[in-house]
């Protein structure tokens, strides 16, 4: 080859791990302003009044909502690029299946352990626990995936853990957890399920499309919510009662701008853990932190603090060494360990 | 039912030891999957970068044409080769288009 075309297919190959860095900033700051869109659903009926009926009625009914719903615009984004057919042609092959057992830990583990962990300790304890997300990523990524991790990643995925601890630390309220230790627990399970999801997906990726993965994903998800729903929630098939209720209701709308960017955010990760990396992708994810305290500041008034900037300065510093050169990233395994 | 495009391209990179570009590809994959516009050449193409990155596939080599576009011929890796053998045996046959 001759130097001038291989300097060629270099730059093109370079440009194309930097989209995957593109699209993880992107995943982790679309991510961020899901939460304001569901914030808004909680304060519409029929959320308002049912959320005293179960401790987990509501959240269950919202995750199936917002990963239907996310599902169905995936779809439709798939459709479009005419790629539709994959869903079924990949659901039946061992990669598919990978993809279906990333769904179970992503969407009913991962998401019903961390809404019941946010509800047993509180939100503050349950989104700082669930940001060591990067490091059990790494750990699992290094192990199975064998990414190649150097040690200045180490240090890029520990300065983005603090900071996003230090974005979104609050001092604990006077509110009484009876349940705190087990909340703390879920909350590490949280992690765990994020983490798993995120690194067998990935290995599914290595032969499916990533944007049909995400599709499959959600189609997953979003049904094993709905079908959990009776079983969580406590309160039976009543349960879908109250969640058709909720689809024809002003709260829906609001989820429907949540399962926008929930949805948009896994599609660019998915994305993100094919072209940069599991690890990678997941070390910068933690960034939605800083979306959601930004629309914290604007929307809701809340007041920023010193933790904010010195968490921010923390997860820049972090995110630059977690991606280091992008000419590292053009071959992201380790193949001689697996040879 | 046809297999997933990406497990056909890696069915003709088994089949065809030295190598094959996203065009050569394409002539072959275009007749059957006919009427999807997933099947171009820029798409392959960012199949192939997409293995590529993950070591399934590598470059065995590149020209430029005359309007400085390039063409890159992708190989199947040892590495790709095994996995394929391991999760996908059953589409590895050799038809291309079960």
């Amino acid at each position: 080859m001759r130097d001038i075309v291989k300097s060629s297919v270099d730059i093109k190959n370079i440009k194309y791990v930097k989209m995957g860095i593109v699209w993880a900033v992107l995943a982790g700051l679309m991510y961020g302003v899901g939460p304001t869109f569901q914030t808004y659903a909680l304060m519409q009926e029929p959320y308002l009044t049912t959320a005293s009926l179960s401790l987990m009625l509501v959240p269950m009914s919202m995750a199936a909502a917002q990963d239907l719903t996310a599902a169905f615009m995936v779809f439709l984004k798939n459709m479009k690029a005419g790629k539709h057919k994959e869903y079924l042609r990949v659901i039946r092959t061992k990669p598919g299946k990978f993809v279906i057992i990333a769904s179970i830990f992503g969407g009913p583990v991962a998401l019903g352990t961390y809404m019941a962990a946010v509800i047993l300790c509180g939100p503050v304890y349950a989104i700082t626990i669930t940001a060591i997300l990067p490091v059990v990523g790494a750990l699992l990524s290094r192990i199975f995936l064998k990414e190649k991790i150097s040690s200045r990643g180490w240090f890029g995925i520990a300065m983005c853990i603090a900071g996003s601890a230090l974005i979104s630390w609050m001092a604990p309220s006077a509110e009484v957890y009876p349940h705190f230790y087990l909340g703390v627990a879920l909350a590490f399970v949280t992690a765990l399920g994020w983490a798993s999801e995120a690194v067998i997906s990935t290995a599914g990726m290595d032969f499916i499309d990533p944007e049909i993965a995400i599709g499959t994903r959600f189609v997953i998800s979003g049904t094993f919510s709905l079908i959990a729903l009776p079983i969580v929630s406590g309160i039976g098939l009543k349960s879908f009662g109250y969640f058709v209720d909720s689809i024809f209701s002003m709260s829906y709308v609001w989820m429907i701008g949540a399962a926008f960017f929930a949805g948009f955010s896994y599609f660019f990760y998915y994305k993100a853990c094919n072209a940069a990396g599991a690890a990678r992708s997941m070390a910068i994810n933690p960034s939605y932190t800083l979306v959601a305290t930004l629309l914290g500041v604007v929307i809701f008034k809340s007041t920023l603090s010193w933790n904010f900037f010195v968490g921010l300065a923390f997860m820049l510093i972090g995110t630059i060494n977690v991606v280091g050169k992008p000419s590292d990233l053009l071959s992201l395994r380790n193949l001689e360990d697996v040879e | 039912m046809k297999m997933p495009l990406r497990y056909n391209i890696i069915n003709l990179l088994l089949k065809n030891l030295e190598g094959m570009t996203p065009k050569a590809l394409h002539d072959i994959l275009d007749p059957i999957y006919i009427g999807e516009k997933q099947c171009s050449i820029e798409a392959i193409d960012h199949h192939l970068m997409s293995m590529k990155g993950v070591g399934l596939v590598k470059i065995k080599d590149a020209v430029e044409d005359d309007n400085g576009n390039l063409d890159v011929t992708y190989v199947m890796t040892d590495y790709g080769a095994t996995r394929a053998e391991k999760y996908i045996p059953e589409y590895l046959v050799m038809s291309v288009q079960v």
